[in-house]
């Protein structure tokens, strides 16, 4: 997904928002694995996309009948790959195939008229009937959803069978083993020559139907590209979703945006997600809080509404407007990678140098949580400054959340989370802390999530508070104190 | 458990052991039936191949007549001489393909093979039944019981045979301890047992003296024999074990149950129980009696006096033998008076 790790994207809670859709298809399933963003140069076609959503919206979603009839033919499809491929090197198909690929041709058959028959029409899609490949595996005309080398392909063939018939009720019917067995090797040759029938019937399918292989394998990735499309409509519809806008002007605006993974993990705490808003200019923007603020949660949450608008998903937001990007990078926590030996500093530092090296060239989001929070803050602070410094000046949207006190912000967006500002700590008795068992429930209860834009306020302390709150020890507090004054 | 909704009666046979005879059986069942019957076959394992495996012995096939439903892999599919009709292929994979359903248009040998998890062929003989067949057959082993169980199939047969051992003591006794593990009662408490909603992580359920219940949660079956022990300090009356019980899980039990309270082990049925005669034995004397929630319909029992190995019991002391141990009508398939 263009930069973002496997973890990654579960942490964002994309992996959730996967998990929520209705996929129908083990194509369309495998498909979501693998999606990729659409990238400047196909700025059209992420266009397009979102029409296409709002569409199937309106006219599929909606239309409840319709929904459940396409539902219940896009179930039924198999992925033929493996076959499409064997016809394709001319691979004579055995009869399992040979009914998979009837069957598959009924189901796109019918899935057209259902599409025509209710005047949908979805951009840059146009299924191809399969009625030959069809009439092929039904000679008889049976429409039964069944297959059989029918007796019809070859008269040599029923003929064959007609004989082996005759022996197997005289096999039936006797009962001196000796002569059973004399008639089971005459039925024997019968089979053999059945199944020598069989071969070249199936060989002569086989390249009848590659002339058509073509339509087959575009049918395939038409229906894999309807399932995640209808997908994606349902779950726009489930969740209220909202077409991004595309603009071309620099700006990423996110109004009230939401993660319903968060969200579905703070249910269980009877709690929710609460939705945040800001806007981010082409370079660099910093986002500063106390601990336990939600800086992650607010990253994450950017980088995941940015990233669906990206794959061509409707965003969790009241309104979103943004350009096309070619790539989403995140450094978060927890880099360590045993694999490469580096500390988390190291890899760190090593992801950096990616993300720079892919700014250089193209524009994209890169989202940094608490950059070189593993080395001590006096250099941290250096690195961090540097960092906001030199990719202020780029194409690319970076967002970096910190903690470090002397930030230069001189020319910065800045945004800060609410948190515990707005909270008068005075009027929270030293019994009202004590008493309450989950001092850190009530302290997430009171803490503001939002962000508010800020200019030259540096980084709100709220640590004190928080230690207060959570009842440290009162020596090692009041000894704390007395560091904060000097 | 879900019963039969359809009108299919649906039959395991089960060997005690390869060799024992089963695919004569099958084929002593399907001539009975012949032309008159639709039946339907699938088998839990890989069966049918004409030298056995392991043994490199010549093996029967099975033949069934025009008309029969079967549910194999693939690759089995293509080593059978009927002719064939495809009606679904399914994406339960085995090691020889994904299961097909096919119908017979015209006698001849099958080969078979099916799924291999409980759930799995729990599907498939519910397909089958879509199918309108009369009647089931589950070729079955006794090593993989569980797919043989009441919430699958209605009755089972047990197949079984000199090439458990070389006296016929030796062969009776190894047959009739699976028997009595296969016929052990229903509880009395069975239908409030089933009635408890536990939750599926909860592996065993202990109903103490005075009503009230515990739980034990585990995810295996070896888990369960570690964290028994520490249940057994309360006055049990019932203990409900869902899902296998192994030798582990009662040699635990038995240790540390206090020497002279009777508690009533429960399990889902015959099928879930691995236990050697003597453990079993054991387990009786100090008043640890087995029962299940749903008792097996075990029928009949065949038996065959010769092994590939060249074996032979006598036909008639066997037969008397296993008829008085385990009190079923025991029936020879090779004995020519049982074919009319």
């Amino acid at each position: 997904m263009n930069k973002l790790k496997k973890d990654e994207i579960r942490d964002i809670g994309l992996n959730y928002v996967f998990s929520q859709m209705k996929i129908l298809t083990s194509m369309g399933r495998n498909k979501i694995k693998n999606l990729e963003i659409f990238g400047k140069d196909n700025e059209d076609k992420l266009l397009i996309e979102f029409n296409n959503i709002s569409y199937c919206l309106d006219n599929i979603i909606n239309n409840r009948e319709l929904y459940s009839r396409l539902a219940s033919i896009l179930s039924k499809i198999k992925d033929i790959s493996g076959t499409i491929k064997n016809i394709k090197s001319k691979r004579t198909l055995d009869i399992v195939e040979l009914y998979e690929v009837k069957l598959y041709s009924y189901y796109v058959n019918s899935l057209i008229k259902n599409l025509h028959n209710n005047n949908i029409r979805i951009i840059n899609f146009e299924l191809i009937y399969l009625e030959e490949v069809y009439r092929l595996l039904d000679p008889d005309g049976l429409k039964l959803p069944t297959f059989m080398i029918y007796d019809d392909y070859c008269e040599n063939l029923s003929e064959i069978r007609k004989n082996k018939k005759k022996l197997e009720q005289e096999i039936r019917n006797e009962t001196n083993s000796d002569l059973i067995e004399k008639i089971l090797s005459k039925r024997r040759k019968l089979v053999f020559e059945e199944e020598v029938r069989e071969q070249e019937i199936r060989k002569e399918l086989t390249l009848k139907i590659f002339k058509f292989v073509d339509f087959l394998e575009i049918n395939l990735n038409l229906i894999t590209y309807l399932d995640i499309l209808i997908a994606k409509a349902k779950l726009s519809k489930e969740y209220n979703c909202t077409s991004p806008q595309i603009n071309d002007n620099n700006e990423i605006q996110l109004d009230n945006i939401t993660n319903p993974y968060f969200d579905s993990i703070l249910k269980e705490k009877d709690s929710s997600y609460v939705p945040i808003g800001l806007v981010l200019k082409s370079g660099s923007t910093v986002i500063t809080g106390a601990n336990m603020g939600g800086k992650s949660l607010t990253l994450k949450t950017i980088i995941l509404n940015v990233t669906l608008a990206q794959l061509g998903f409707f965003v969790f937001a009241d309104y979103v407007s943004l350009p096309v990007l070619d790539y989403i990078y995140m450094i978060m926590d927890d880099m360590q990678s045993v694999d490469n030996g580096l500390s988390s500093f190291g890899s760190e530092i090593k992801a950096l140098d990616e993300a720079i090296e892919l700014s250089e060239k193209d524009r994209g989001l890169i989202i940094m949580d608490e950059l070189a929070r593993g080395t001590n803050p006096q250099e941290g602070t250096a690195i961090v400054n540097a960092v906001i410094r030199f990719l202020n000046k780029k194409d690319t949207f970076s967002v970096i959340s910190t903690h470090y006190d002397n930030i230069d912000l001189d020319g910065v967006v800045q945004y800060r989370v609410k948190g515990l500002k707005n909270v008068d700590f005075d009027k929270l008795t030293d019994v009202d802390i004590n008493e309450t068992k989950n001092a850190h429930i009530l302290l997430q209860g009171l803490m503001d999530y939002r962000l508010e834009k800020c200019e030259d306020e540096g980084v709100p302390k709220d640590a004190l508070n928080i230690c207060k709150f959570l009842g440290l020890n009162k020596e090692l507090f009041s000894i704390i104190k007395k560091y904060y004054k000097e | 458990m879900s019963k039969v909704t359809c009108n299919s009666r649906s039959t395991a046979i089960i060997g005690m052991d390869k060799n024992v005879g089963k695919t004569t059986v099958l084929n002593y069942i399907i001539s009975k039936t012949e032309g008159n019957n639709v039946l339907g076959l699938t088998s839990i394992g890989r069966d049918g191949e004409s030298v056995d495996r392991v043994t490199h012995t010549p093996k029967p096939r099975i033949y069934v007549s025009r008309g029969t439903i079967l549910a194999t892999a693939k690759q089995c599919m293509f080593q059978s001489d009927i002719t064939k009709e495809i009606l679904e292929s399914t994406s339960i994979k085995t090691p020889l393909g994904n299961i097909v359903f096919i119908r017979s248009l015209s006698d001849g040998y099958i080969d078979l093979a099916g799924p291999s998890t409980t759930s799995q062929m729990r599907e498939i003989v519910s397909k089958l039944k879509k199918y309108k067949v009369d009647e089931i057959y589950v070729d079955g082993a006794i090593s993989r019981m569980t797919q043989c169980s009441p919430s699958i199939v209605d009755s089972a047969v047990l197949c079984t045979g000199a090439v458990l051992g070389r006296s016929i003591e030796m062969v009776v006794n190894k047959t009739n301890h699976v028997v009595r593990m296969l016929l052990l009662q229903k509880h009395e408490m069975s239908d409030y047992l089933e009635k408890i909603e536990i939750p599926a992580e909860y592996r065993v359920v202990f109903v103490l003296i005075d009503g009230s219940l515990k739980f034990l949660e585990a995810q295996t079956s070896m888990e369960v024999a570690e964290k028994i022990a520490d249940y057994l300090e309360y006055k049990i009356s019932i203990i409900y074990i869902r899902g296998v019980l192994s030798e582990d899980i009662s040699k635990k039990i038995l240790s540390n149950k206090p020497k002279k309270s009777r508690i009533d082990l429960v399990v889902e049925d015959g099928t879930k129980i691995f236990l050697s005669a003597d453990i079993y034995a054991q387990m009786k004397r100090h008043l640890l009696n087995i029962y299940v929630l749903n008792p097996i319909n075990l029928k009949e029992l065949y038996y065959n006096p010769t092994s590939p190995s060249g074996t032979k019991l006598d036909d008639i002391d066997f037969k008397l033998a296993l008829q008085e141990s385990t009190g079923l009508k025991a029936i020879n398939v090779l004995g020519r008076k049982n074919y009319e």
